[in-house]
């Protein structure tokens, strides 16, 4: 009787302590069974026998497992590595990005997309030693510092020069962009010449901005059926016609189906985009810190005149019904298409117009270009996003098979790397349409039941974290389909708006950003919070009663957003 | 006892091993290895914790551990100060304050009434039927009440938003707005714990004296008379116990349900310290806080300690019931 | 009782009756508009056509309902967690319990102190993150099974239980019959705790099954989810897309969801309620 207790209780004991905790057998690693150059037959192979890279990843739900997309698969055959994924959840990425460090017995080959900056300059200015440098010729795997057994330290040298010829040529060309517009080997170099991370690189002019759509059908209706003079589209210049269209959408029956009062004329997830739309039109982009357009300063856009302008702009639309009143329930594209698929909207910002409306009524909208307003009257801006961030993928130094990675990441930069993370295989997941390659199509099987990007998401992480190390239009951009054709000439031509607030290639300093994080933590759900207010109209925060205004301005002081500009104004003043 | 101790011994002679049962039984070691398994998990997962929380004086990071991470300026007390100092730390301490005071309110007052009154429903099954129907609402999960909230409200079809546009509510979604915050949390509370709380006050009424109930009808006392002098002093003792406990939690007020209402309109009301705590741990844009997060919840339970001492000693003086 | 109805006694009677009838109702309410939803057609429930019926029955929803991945492996997830959870948390419980009822327990003081309390102060959420991740639990089953797993609260009426209604001559006859302690335990302090137990199991099924906290502090990886946790993305954030094409069936979607992943407390805490309500008494009581 007793022994069975004693075998009881060690069960439970050992069944808590055993919580999965399986480290301790530590794998053995065999210097030659690396291919530097490949072999003759596959110049992509990487090693002769198999070895498992651990990766880790964020990974949206609904989406499927990494070990089963077509990319991972294909790059498992390509090269004879094996993959073993361990994914975070894209909600809870921070959560468990910041705990990684607190367990010694768990350490990837390869953080793939998603390494904060922040955190790398921490690292590097604790000299934690935590990442590989990817330039530094003189860096040796420590034989005892990683958990695969190992008896010497192995030289691994530059291995952008060795070993990541794309990637090398890459940043040698700028990845084809202007140096002036963004300098990829400034963005990923940190303060100490290194880079501890690769970039993620993307040029494709319909996903370095955001889009507007605007009913033409509309505007065309009420012109021709109660002999309204509203400009079309491409003739809105400023942010009062753009509003004088919305007011007739709401005043007339612009969808024509007999009920004058079912058109919403704008609405939006929250206020995502449209609030920049229209700070826009007051000549800045975003409503956080933004560089000024001639780089000398940086301002605080939410305590600035232009963002009252705006936010008086977008009161007056509340109060005028012309926002959709369940605009900040609003949080997904599923929820806009409700009421989108009904041919009830007016004006949106989307990816595309058909996720919003679908296919019935897609060809109705068309993109709206940036606008000015009367008390702006400079050139038209437009929020746009870098094209590098330093953000791609890093190895930790707790790795041996820094070079195999260095390898696997340089085909990510090739070629085959930029199909994969969009479209696929060729051959299988698409085709191109002729010799010069001018053009391919992407094959969604007939038997597949979901949607184009359902069918994408089985193939690349792309899908849903929007995630890529290289997106590129040299390929991307040459899908044949005619509303992305369209989405993508139209996109193009708004480059020459395009403003960054936040330039990447500028990095801050450890206890800046340490402080940063600790004003925005509470600054930036405030924000939020009073636009929402003033959106409304309510609380006390009515944006023409300058008294209401003074008393935000001295809140936005005490949440310290002064501070703010400081740091990043002595930041840019070191570079 | 050592008499029996003798006898077991005797009994035990025949089966086996009498040395070794004596110790277990002189010293009780199987009955202090049957505790070991829960004394464990509170040691790791309560004790140790406590430990943890010195890195509300240090700037914690996780490559330099607990030990080996600096201490902070101000002796160890920047992020105190930090957050003390914070422009809408008032704002914070006001909303959990305000939740909670109302649900302590509500919650411990309502559950009283209730069974007092139901305790007077003669019909047994009617009885009984009434109880199973209050307690649904209990079993269901926070997350799904949130989200039957948020359906329910829903700026175009909600049926609660249906039933106020018929007196004339002209808006959106009802849970985005500020001023209505707290009336939705306690009001849904309510309906969740009427019914459960209820539960312990109607055990207690079972138990009065059936005789206390004959001498008041004699002495002419009305059913409601009765309800008043006769059942409620019954409860009383038990209703100031379980009144201290919530007001030794009284900023304790549930992270989930508070966490899932927030929205970015309605953070006026709804950010309460422990929601602010997730925020700085995890933020959105930079670096965790851990240390800062730490001291805030560290904040928190000194308070509710403090209270929690003063609330008892204030029951002790006035009803003579206190928890220690 | 001996009290005799008289005529006001009646009327009080059966106004108590009405009252407590329409108060009932109206609990009630909310669960019979869910359920109405659930059986209606997506196009009337985002029409606000729906009260407390159905209109245009029906199954389409609970047709669809499993088709959404997620959903399915949180429920599975869930039922595994609940199920494991529940039989460590009444083992663990019921083990420290028995011990804590022995007056000749004598490390029963001490105990007591040490688990009484950790109901005054702790950690808090981040040293317990930092620890979780130290132990290597994060993202693995047994950050949803053990944190929380033992409850003090839970151990203080089981204790208070057996110390009420289970006569300590029935221990000291067993021990008399050369049972060891763990042998009073098992043949005499389980058989006749059974109704505690049941509250025990109850509340650890209901605990598990409604338990979102751990998942959302410890559990990043996806396909380890618990049902609340895909909830949240489902019914809350909206962030799940529920799938399909027909975009008001997302919206009646969420409340077939709502019936589905409430149904198996509601179906089963009526038959544990006369022990229910006797566990809340004691730890009403004693607590």
């Amino acid at each position: 009787m007793k022994r069975k207790i004693l075998a009881i209780l060690m069960i439970l004991c050992t069944l808590m302590s055993l919580a999965a905790c399986g480290g301790g057998d530590k794998k053995t690693y065999d210097p030659d069974n690396f291919l530097p150059n490949g072999t003759p037959e596959n110049p992509y192979q990487i090693v002769k026998e198999p070895v498992t890279i651990e990766i880790f990843a964020p990974h949206s739900a609904g989406n499927p497992d990494y070990d089963e997309l077509v990319m991972f698969k294909h790059l498992e055959k390509l090269t004879n590595l094996r993959f073993s994924f361990t994914t975070a959840d894209t909600s809870a990425y921070s959560n468990r990005r910041s705990a990684i460090w607190n367990d010694p017995n768990y350490r990837p080959d390869l953080f793939l997309f998603n390494n904060a900056i922040a955190e790398q300059v921490q690292f590097m200015e604790k000299n934690y030693n935590a990442f590989v440098p990817f330039n530094d010729a003189s860096y040796t795997v420590k034989a005892n510092s990683t958990l695969v057994k190992y008896g010497e330290n192995l030289s691994v040298g530059n291995l952008i020069d060795q070993y990541m010829p794309n990637y090398k040529a890459g940043l040698e060309a700028n990845f084809g962009i202007d140096k002036n517009v963004s300098d990829a080997t400034e963005t990923v170099t940190l303060s100490n010449g290194k880079m501890y991370a690769t970039l993620s690189v993307n040029d494709v002019s319909r996903d370095l901005t955001y889009k507007m759509f605007i009913n033409q059908q509309w505007i065309d209706n009420l012109n021709d059926l109660y002999s309204l003079k509203l400009p079309n589209a491409n003739e809105i210049n400023t942010i009062e016609e753009y509003l004088d269209v919305l007011r007739a959408f709401k005043k007339y029956d612009a969808n024509d189906n007999g009920d004058p009062n079912d058109e919403v004329p704008v609405t939006s997830k929250s206020l995502e985009y449209l609030r920049n739309f229209i700070i826009q039109s007051y000549g800045y982009v975003s409503n956080t810190m933004e560089i000024e357009a001639d780089g000398s300063k940086y301002v605080y856009v939410p305590s600035t005149e232009a963002y009252r302008k705006y936010l008086q702009t977008i009161n007056t639309m509340w109060k005028e019904g012309l926002i959709d009143n369940t605009t900040f329930s609003i949080t997904t594209d599923a929820q806009m298409a409700q009421k989108g698929q009904k041919n009830q909207l007016g004006s949106f910002v989307s990816a595309a117009a058909y996720i919003t409306v679908g296919m019935e009524y897609e060809d109705q909208y068309v993109t709206l270009a940036p606008v000015t307003s009367s008390y702006y009257k400079g050139n038209p801006v437009q929020l746009g996003f870098d094209y590098f961030k330093p953000d791609g993928a890093c190895i930790p130094q707790t790795s041996i098979y820094v070079r195999e990675v260095a390898r696997l990441l340089d085909i990510m930069y090739s070629d085959i790397g930029k199909q994969l993370i969009s479209y696929g295989v060729e051959g299988e997941n698409f085709t191109w349409d002729n010799e010069e390659k001018t053009s391919w199509t992407f094959n969604v099987p007939e038997s597949f039941t979901g949607t184009q990007e359902d069918y994408r998401a089985t193939i690349t992480p792309n899908v849903g974290s929007a995630s890529a190390l290289y997106w590129s239009k040299d390929f991307v951009e040459k899908m044949n389909d005619e509303i992305i054709t369209e989405l993508n000439k139209m996109s193009a031509s708004y480059m020459q708006y395009i403003k960054i607030p936040e330039p990447d290639k500028y990095e801050f300093t450890s206890s800046e950003y340490e402080k940063i994080s600790k004003i925005k933590a509470t600054l930036d759900p405030q924000i939020l919070y009073m636009e929402s207010c003033f959106v409304k109209g309510d609380q006390n925060y009515d944006p023409f009663n300058d008294a209401d205004w003074a008393g935000y301005l001295t809140s936005l002081e005490r949440y310290g957003y002064k501070d703010l500009v400081d740091i990043y104004n002595s930041m840019l003043d070191r570079k | 006892m050592n008499k029996e101790n003798t006898l077991q011994l005797s009994q035990e002679d025949f089966i086996s091993k009498p040395k070794a049962q004596s110790f277990f039984s002189k010293y009780k070691i199987t009955l202090f290895l049957m505790t070991l398994p829960a004394l464990i998990y509170i040691v790791i997962f309560h004790y140790v914790p406590i430990g943890g929380l010195v890195i509300a004086f240090k700037d914690y990071d996780s490559f330099s551990g607990i030990w080996g991470s600096p201490w902070t300026s101000m002796g160890g007390f920047q992020h105190f100060v930090d957050f003390v100092n914070l422009p809408n730390f008032g704002v914070i301490l006001k909303n959990t304050l305000t939740l909670s005071v109302l649900s302590i309110v509500f919650n411990s007052l309502l559950p009283i009434v209730f069974a007092l009154f139901l305790n007077e429903i003669r019909a047994h099954r009617y009885k009984r039927f009434i109880q199973t129907i209050m307690y649904a609402p209990y079993f269901i999960s926070t997350v799904v009440l949130v989200g039957m909230l948020f359906a329910f409200f829903n700026g175009d079809n909600g049926i609660f938003t249906r039933l106020l546009r018929t007196f004339g509510y002209d808006g959106g979604s009802v849970m985005e707005n500020p001023d209505y915050f707290a009336a939705i949390y306690v009001i849904s509370g309510v309906w969740q714990g009427l019914g459960w709380w209820s539960i312990v006050y109607m055990g207690t009424l079972a138990n009065v004296d059936p005789n206390l109930h004959d001498a008041a009808i004699i002495d002419g006392a009305g059913r409601l008379r009765r309800i008043f002098y006769v059942n409620f002093p019954a409860i009383v003792p038990l209703a100031v116990t379980m009144f201290i406990m919530s007001i030794g939690n009284v900023l304790n007020v549930g992270f989930e349900k508070v966490w899932l209402m927030q929205l970015q309109t309605n953070l006026s009301s709804s950010e309460i310290i422990s929601t602010y705590v997730y925020r700085v741990s995890f933020p959105d844009f930079g670096l965790p806080q851990f240390s800062y997060a730490t001291a805030i919840g560290l904040f928190n339970s000194a308070i509710n300690i403090v209270i929690l001492i003063i609330a008892n000693k204030i029951s002790k003086k006035v009803s003579e019931t206190s928890l220690w | 009782m001996n009290r005799k109805s008289t005529g006001g006694e009646l009327v009080f009677d059966i106004a108590l009756m009405i009252i407590f009838g329409i108060i009932g109702l109206l609990f009630f309410i909310p669960f019979l508009h869910v359920i109405a939803c659930s059986f209606s057609t997506p196009t009337e429930v985002v029409s606000g056509n729906v009260g407390i019926f159905p209109v245009k029955f029906s199954l389409e929803g609970y047709k669809n309902v499993f088709a959404k991945e997620s959903l399915l492996t949180g429920f599975l997830n869930s039922l595994f967690y609940t199920g494991l959870g529940t039989v460590i948390q009444v083992s663990l419980q019921m083990l420290c319990a028995y011990p804590l009822s022995r007056k000749d327990f004598k490390a029963k003081g001490i105990i007591n102190v040490i688990l009484v309390l950790t109901m005054f102060i702790s950690g808090g959420m981040i040293p317990t993150y930092i620890l979780i991740s130290q132990l290597h639990m994060l993202n693995t089953i047994w950050a949803i099974i053990i944190p929380g797993c033992v409850s003090v609260f839970n151990i203080i009426v089981i204790r208070t239980y057996i110390t009420s209604s289970i006569p300590y001559e029935l221990q000291e006859a067993a021990k008399i019959d050369g049972c060891g302690d763990f042998g009073i335990f098992l043949r005499v302090i389980l058989p006749l705790s059974k109704p505690i137990i049941l509250v025990m199991i109850l509340y650890a099924i209901v605990g598990y099954w409604n338990n979102y906290f751990n998942a959302l502090m410890y559990i990043q990886d996806s396909e380890l989810f618990p049902l609340q946790r895909v909830l949240q993305d489902l019914l809350i954030t909206n962030s799940g897309a529920l799938g399909g094409t027909d975009i008001n069936a997302n919206e009646q979607l969420k409340y077939v969801i709502i019936v589905v992943s409430s149904i198996p407390l509601l179906v089963v805490y009526p038959f544990f309620q006369k022990y229910f309500e006797k566990g809340v008494t004691i730890g009403g009581v004693k607590g």
